[in-house]
């Protein structure tokens, strides 16, 4: 199977990944003849990030359940694994999707880059090149020299750059190239205004095009004329005015400005990359709690991150043919860009393009429908309908196991408070009425009725689950509830709400 | 197919519920007392036994066929409407045949055997209800009442 | 480049609709199960009944029209017979499978009164049955011996029955030609096709003066001789009435006894004879008379005599003359009645008369099962108090087509059963109502303690019958002081029997009818 090795990177990156996540978890899958696994690698080197933590506990369930489920269940059916399970390397945090950065932790730059021990035209450069002020994590005032890197580095991409530049030699990198093959991709996320991210980007995609001069790597040679794609996610929200962060709105723009023009010379320019998104927003809604890094950045889920992701999805509905690369140069770069059809500051899925609608509403409904049929009705219908009596039961045993009760609970409820959260931001993304009765779950759209058809409440949903689960094997029972609710709930939402794939 | 019905109805030889003449009467002895020419009546009920109970568990199982009549009590309803229809038919039917002397006169025919027939019928379509419920065959097919049955096979 | 793309992916998704299609298909197969399940059965049922109820049916509507059933219906029903092979039909068929008429008129009246519709036998069409009787001329003998002056002085009984009997004959037009003869050792006196005004003649001439003066040998009667010439005449086309006292006389110095043996031998012979090359029948009819004149016993001694005798009409003919003319009843009619009858067929063929077992009166049980085909299945005897170790059931006979009085079936002495563990009773069924027994003229009710796996064969005979032995004398000298002797006719017995051996030689089962039961425990 092709792998796409993803390169989240900094907080955009954890967030975009988080979106993937759900995407995939709700069944939508790119139009491709190949199948493509996820590999996640994180890079981040704020380790406290509570989007890191949440969205690698969100992977890790997601695995879990996808191991369960198969690739058949229409749920959950796209493979995520981490690095370390194609490979058998010691050095690592195993099992863990990120990067570790190492010297990272609790460490000033000036110590990293060993600035005692530069000579003295090599200090004054130094000086020069990492000029200016910041603000340390104990919001003290601290040259740029000093500033400690764990908190990441607070919209500094030229501290970044140097630091990332290890990668090239990790133990990981190494991994990953020996594991690339010719089929496969990758695809870094970053976003352009942060600190993380803006560096991070071209420093890896040097790293990728530059693998044959890498002593470190003994890989095959695709590496270096790998597909590779970008999603670069320019200023989209707005975040609060504190003089004491390090961090300022209007130090965006000229931070993006920055980039793109150091981008022009070594990502676009040079045809780095074969296929290049750019995303943004200029929105000015609801600002954002300006926090550095400390009280663990926690952003809400923005409908950005989700358009994102989608850029990822298109990636791999892009034929090989479209990305050829030779010498490390791609022949026919593509570039792009999203759009809805309509600027609402509350978007629902009439807002968007019919592409977009038909790609992301029905899965999206589908898993919406999924969660809300397991938390306010499934404890009645367990070992009372057909379906569930059916072979493999699910019965009260099957929903206190870990499977029901962590896994798949804890990564819905996620999914709830994700959907929330899109739907509190601004600009919104609030499709669904998620409190309501099924028939008015999807703003919007209006069950169709007559003098022969049902309503549509759970036990008509019951009804269909058992006709749905009629004479059907299941190899598990968790594979059961997966594959049963995805045909299902695919049925109800074509018949009854008119919704197309 | 006669003798199959008669010997279903009359409990295969004990017949505690009605009498021999009854059992004639319903085997088809003519009204002028010669032979077994007359209407066969075990035959007529005997198949209308079986096409009531097909017909209420078809109803049940197949064509209303909902999660929300799909329980033990529901199952117990449809067993009841099942057991009163059928006891009806063959009581009023030979209760009839009384009421009109339409029977050889040399037979003793009495109400009570009218009920016992009723209730020998009734039995049977039970019997036949709790069968076809049991059996796997065709309460696999049903959408929502494959697992209405006290007993799986 | 990007637009295309997007293009050709829609295509791609929009194929993905069978789904769409595939619901809808679904609910259309749903109902029509629906409505199939609920039709079928209700087809099946209505369509249930079997060909023999709708021939009761429409042999019901046909009656309660107009209380008939006129040619066209009873021909409609006829057709549904014979189309059909049904258990039921098969009671109004012969063994060859033809339609018997009288079998299917005797079901419809039966079925009729039980659902109490009232038709009777003329209200049902019947084909006229297709051979016609040949004609046949009637001789009639008047034996004019001296004995017989004492019937014919002044008006008497036998002159008014004899009147009555001739007339009849002429009216109901059962012959061709009716001749009028005397009879002694010749025929002195015939009249050839006598008109009615010939038979008024006939009659009114009866007296002795006139027997006197048609002449002939009057002093003897020898029986055997008059009935061998009557005989004689008896063929195809005739049939012979003998009328007669026939008092045998032996005369003085002849041993009675041998004289009647040997006029008994003679008889027997001589009827033989005819039998075997003729389908012979004949009817004794036993009648009363006042009489008044001389009475010569055997000895032909005269003794004068005034009071009642008996005297006889003999009447010799085919099988079918004497179907003929018993169907017209004409004997029943005779004035002033009969004493007893006696019938003799010579046996060329039993034909059974209609039988069925009852269901009811039994003593133990038998299944109902085949009691159409004569079969006892599951016989066993009885337990209740009253009859215990008995088995019996009873069996309703239709006599009625038989030419012997319905007397003569009463009487248990003339059957004869294979078992002889089995008691007979029998009675004449008098309750016209019952529907169950319309049809039926006797029952006949057998009661054994012996009950086993048989066919019991229940024989009616052809026998003297007991009125013959006690109107029979064999000492006729005391008849003036003996009452009984003035009822008997000395040496009946002796004629009789003659008569009797040649139609039922003891040599060979006599059985005028033979009903075979086979009970099966």
């Amino acid at each position: 199977m092709a792998r796409l090795y993803i390169f989240a990177i900094g907080g955009t990156g954890s967030r975009v990944l988080k979106s993937l996540t759900m995407l995939l978890a709700s069944g939508v899958k790119p139009n491709s003849e190949k199948n493509f696994e996820i590999v996640p690698i994180i890079i981040d080197p704020h380790k406290s990030n509570k989007d890191l933590k949440r969205t690698e506990r969100l992977l890790g369930n997601y695995q879990t359940i996808s191991n369960e489920a198969g690739l058949d269940s229409g749920f959950f059916s796209t493979k995520i694994t981490t690095l370390d399970r194609l490979t058998t390397s010691q050095n690592r945090l195993s099992g863990s999707f990120t990067f570790n950065l190492q010297e990272v932790g609790g460490r000033k730059f000036s110590e990293y880059i060993g600035f005692s021990q530069l000579d003295e035209p090599n200090k004054a450069l130094a000086d020069i090149l990492f000029s200016g002020k910041s603000i340390n994590k104990r919001h003290e005032e601290v040259n740029l020299l000093d500033v400690e890197m764990d908190i990441g580095f607070v919209g500094n991409p030229n501290i970044g750059s140097i630091v990332l530049n290890q990668v090239k030699d990790s133990q990981e990198f190494k991994d990953f190239a020996s594991n690339f093959n010719e089929d496969d991709r990758v695809f870094i996320i970053s976003s352009i205004f942060g600190g993380t991210g803006a560096a991070g980007f071209p420093t890896i995609l040097k790293n990728i095009r530059d693998a044959m001069n890498n002593r470190n790597i003994d890989g095959k040679g695709f590496l270096q004329d790998a597909k590779i794609g970008a999603v670069t996610v320019l200023p989209y929200f707005n975040i609060e005015k504190d003089s004491d962060s390090p961090i300022q709105k209007s130090d965006f723009i000229a931070k993006t400005k920055a980039a793109l023009y150091y981008y022009k010379d070594n990502v676009t320019g040079n045809n780095s990359i074969n296929s290049l998104y750019y995303i943004a927003d200029n929105y000015s809604g609801k600002p954002y709690k300006n926090d550095p890094g400390d009280n663990g950045q926690k952003n809400d889920a923005h409908f950005v991150e989700m358009a994102s992701a989608l850029a990822i999805i298109d990636f791999l509905e892009t034929p090989d043919s479209d990305l050829e690369t030779s010498e490390g140069k791609a022949l026919k770069p593509i570039y792009k860009e999203f759009g809805i059809r309509k600027d609402s500051s509350n978007i629902k899925f009439s807002d968007l393009e019919d592409y977009t609608e038909r790609k992301i509403a029905m899965r999206l409904s589908q898993l919406v429908l999924f969660r809300k049929y397991l938390t306010e009705h499934l404890s009645n219908a367990i070992e009372k309908e057909a379906w569930s009596n059916d072979s493999p039961e699910i019965n009260k045993k099957f929903i206190d196991d870990t499977f029901y009760r962590t896994n798949l609970s804890e990564f819905l409820s996620s999914f709830a408070d994700w959907l929330k959260e899109m739907s509190d931001n601004k600009r919104g993304f609030s499709p669904f009425n998620l409190d309501s009765t099924i028939e008015a779950l999807i703003e919007g759209r209006t069950v169709k009725s007559g003098w022969f058809t049902s309503r549509v409440d759970f036990p008509s949903m019951d009804n269909k689950l058992s006709k749905q689960g009629k004479g059907k094997t299941y190899s598990s029972a968790s594979q059961k509830l997966i594959k049963l609710f995805y045909d299902t709930t695919e049925e109800i939402l074509t018949s009854k709400f008119g919704l197309k794939n | 197919m006669e003798e199959f019905f008669a010997s279903l109805y009359e409990w295969f030889g004990l017949n505690p519920l009605f009498s021999t003449d009854m059992g004639d009467q319903l085997r088809g002895w003519d009204i002028t007392c010669t032979d077994y020419i007359g209407t066969p009546w075990y035959v007529i009920i005997g198949w209308s036994m079986i096409a009531v109970t097909a017909v209420l568990y078809a109803l049940q199982y197949h064509i209303i066929d909902s999660s929300r009549w799909k329980n033990k009590t529901h199952w117990w309803l449809f067993a009841l409407i099942i057991v009163i229809l059928n006891f009806l038919i063959a009581f009023l039917i030979p209760y009839n045949s009384i009421q009109a002397g339409d029977y050889c006169n040399q037979l003793n025919l009495s109400v009570s055997d009218c009920i016992g027939f009723g209730l020998s019928n009734a039995v049977w379509s039970f019997i036949l209800f709790i069968i076809i419920t049991t059996i796997p065959v065709f309460r696999k097919l049903s959408n929502n009442c494959r697992h209405t049955t006290f007993w799986k096979p | 480049m990007a637009l295309t793309k997007i293009v050709s992916t829609e295509k791609r998704l929009y194929s993905q609709t069978p789904l769409r299609n595939a619901v809808q298909l679904d609910k259309l197969k749903k109902y029509y199960r629906t409505v199939l399940i609920i039709f079928l059965p209700i087809l099946f049922l209505t369509s249930c009944t079997s060909e023999f109820e709708s021939f009761n049916n429409t042999a019901f509507e046909f009656a309660s029209n107009n209380k008939r059933i006129d040619q066209k219906e009873f021909e409609t029903l006829l057709e549904d017979i014979s189309n059909s092979a049904e258990r039921g039909f098969t009671q109004f068929k012969d063994e060859n499978g033809e339609i018997n008429n009288p079998k299917v008129v005797s079901y419809l009246l039966k079925y009729y009164s039980a659902k109490n519709l009232n038709l009777t036998e003329v209200d049902i069409w019947q084909p006229e049955s297709l051979t016609k009787p040949k004609a046949f001329n009637i001789n009639v003998y008047l034996e004019n011996s001296a004995s017989m002056d004492g019937y014919v002085t002044g008006v008497t009984d036998f002159e008014t029955a004899i009147y009555n009997l001739l007339g009849d004959f002429k009216i109901s037009k059962v012959c061709d030609s009716l001749n009028l003869n005397y009879i002694n050792n010749s025929i002195p006196y015939s009249k050839k096709n006598a008109l009615p005004a010939d038979i008024q003649d006939f009659i009114e001439k009866l007296e002795p003066s006139t027997f006197r003066q048609k002449g002939g040998d009057r002093s003897v009667s020898d029986l055997k001789n008059i009935i061998n010439t009557v005989l004689n005449t008896v063929d195809d086309q005739n049939a012979a009435v003998l009328i007669s006292d026939f008092v045998f006389s032996p005369g003085k110095n002849v041993n009675a006894q041998d004289y009647l043996n040997n006029q008994g031998v003679g008889i027997k012979i001589d009827f033989a004879e005819k039998i075997k090359d003729f389908d012979l029948s004949a009817v004794v009819i036993q009648l009363e008379s006042n009489f008044d004149g001389v009475y010569y016993d055997k000895t032909n001694k005269s003794i004068p005599f005034k009071g009642k005798r008996p005297y006889y009409i003999w009447i010799f003919g085919s099988n079918q003359q004497i179907s003929s003319i018993l169907d017209k009843k004409i004997l029943d009619n005779i004035k002033g009645g009969y004493l007893n009858r006696l019938i003799l067929q010579s046996i060329k063929e039993t034909n059974n008369p209609n039988y069925k077992i009852l269901s009811n009166l039994k003593i133990g049980d038998f299944s109902r099962a085949e009691l159409n085909n004569k079969i006892l299945a599951d016989a066993s005897l009885s337990k209740d108090n009253q009859n215990k170790g008995l088995f019996g059931f009873s069996i309703a006979v239709d006599f009625s087509k038989s030419s012997q009085d319905a007397s003569y079936f009463l009487d248990t002495t003339n059957y004869e059963l294979s078992n002889p563990n089995y008691q007979l009773e029998v009675e004449l069924i008098s309750n016209k109502n019952d529907a169950s027994l319309s049809g039926f003229t006797h029952l006949l009710k057998l009661q054994t303690s012996d009950l086993r796996n048989e066919n019991l064969e229940i024989q009616v005979v052809g026998q003297t019958p007991n009125w013959v032995y006690a109107s029979s004398s064999i000492n006729d000298s005391n008849i003036l002081n003996e009452i009984s002797e003035q009822q008997k006719t000395f040496g009946l017995q002796f004629l009789i029997e003659g008569l009797n051996d040649a139609f039922y030689p003891k040599s060979s089962s006599n059985a005028i009818n033979i009903f075979t039961i086979t009970i099966k425990k």
